[in-house]
């Protein structure tokens, strides 16, 4: 599996370490600064589990050490793009780094992996 | 003085200046042998890595230039120098300058912190690069432009990649990965031959 770093271009998937969705940020915390309500409850453990595409951050642990947000099909594994986790909650999101060539490689190199 | 730097070495001790590997791999132009890959690490190199504070990447880059002369310029990791490799976005491995100067240089649009002590910097060249390179790196080095930078691993120990000419790499390690990186590059390299230079040459 190939990750479309907006920094570092195509790079196999070990070189990431995966860190979980990239779902809306955390609420706010409630009076002295405990978590409070239901929705640190939703926060916490809710999860949708969605068969499509979805949001996850990864950490590119042995490239750039940049967070970033990996589109990704749930059911395919299909990669479509990748943005900046810095960038992933502005207004004007921009546009995320495209995987036009990543498709049939990717055996190969988990294969060269060793 | 040059017995007690090759015993501090982070290197380790197989890492002596003479051939290794393979009597000959490679032949040279005037026809006498020579080994395929020559290695060199010069112990005593500064390093000061920088990073610019949030969307300060451009003004950091023009402080970088008036400062220490350095054009950086549009932050590509092409456009990388022998002496300031682009390490991630908006990010650098700045060598030879010392810490007080660089950061007179950035002031407060980035950080600076030194790393002499924390990153060796390996360079390797020879006709044998890209056959080391095929089995030591996951991404085609060969197919970079000169002056590229961008860190992946060397034999699964990250590090950061710089192209300083056709068949020349600087490889920049963690300090604690480096005797590791330095067995695994003589091994790794024994079949065509491998000659590490003094640090004098
Ligand atoms: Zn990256």
């Amino acid at each position: 599996m190939l990750i479309p770093c907006p920094h570092c271009g195509l790079r196999p998937s070990e070189e990431f370490v995966p860190k979980g969705l990239a779902e809306a940020p955390r609420p706010a915390l409630g009076g002295r600064a405990k978590p409070d309500g239901p929705a640190w409850q939703n926060y916490l453990h809710l999860r949708d589990n969605v068969a499509d595409h979805n949001h996850e951050y990864f950490h590119h642990a042995l490239g750039c050490r940049s967070w970033i947000v990996v589109h990704r099909h749930t059911l395919t594994h299909e990669v479509t793009g990748a943005t900046m986790a810095a960038d992933f909650w502005k207004a004007d999101k921009p546009a995320t780094t495209g995987t036009q060539d990543a498709k049939s490689p990717a055996a190969e190199t988990a294969e060269d992996g060793q | 003085m040059m017995d007690q730097s090759v015993m501090r070495s982070p290197l380790g001790p197989h890492w002596t200046p003479g051939h290794h590997g393979t009597a000959a791999a490679a032949t040279g132009g005037d026809g006498g042998a020579q080994a395929g890959i020559r290695a060199l690490h010069k112990p005593g190199l500064l390093v000061v890595e920088i990073a610019a504070l949030p969307g300060k990447g451009k003004a950091m880059r023009a402080a970088v230039k008036k400062g220490l002369k350095l054009d950086l310029g549009d932050g590509s990791p092409a456009a990388s120098l022998p002496n300031a490799v682009c390490s991630g976005p908006d990010r650098y491995l700045l060598t030879g300058f010392d810490l007080a100067a660089v950061k007179a240089a950035v002031g407060d649009l980035g950080l600076a912190v030194d790393q002499s002590s924390g990153r060796v910097r390996l360079s390797i060249d020879g006709a044998n690069v890209p056959g080391l390179l095929a089995k030591s790196c996951p991404l085609d080095l060969t197919k970079w432009p000169v002056g590229m930078s961008q860190a992946s691993h060397f034999l699964h120990i990250g590090c950061t990649w710089y192209r300083r000419s056709e068949t020349g790499f600087d490889l920049y390690i963690g300090r604690s990965f480096a005797r590791s990186a330095a067995e695994w590059l003589i091994e790794s390299a024994a079949e065509f031959g491998v000659e590490i230079l003094s640090p004098e040459d």
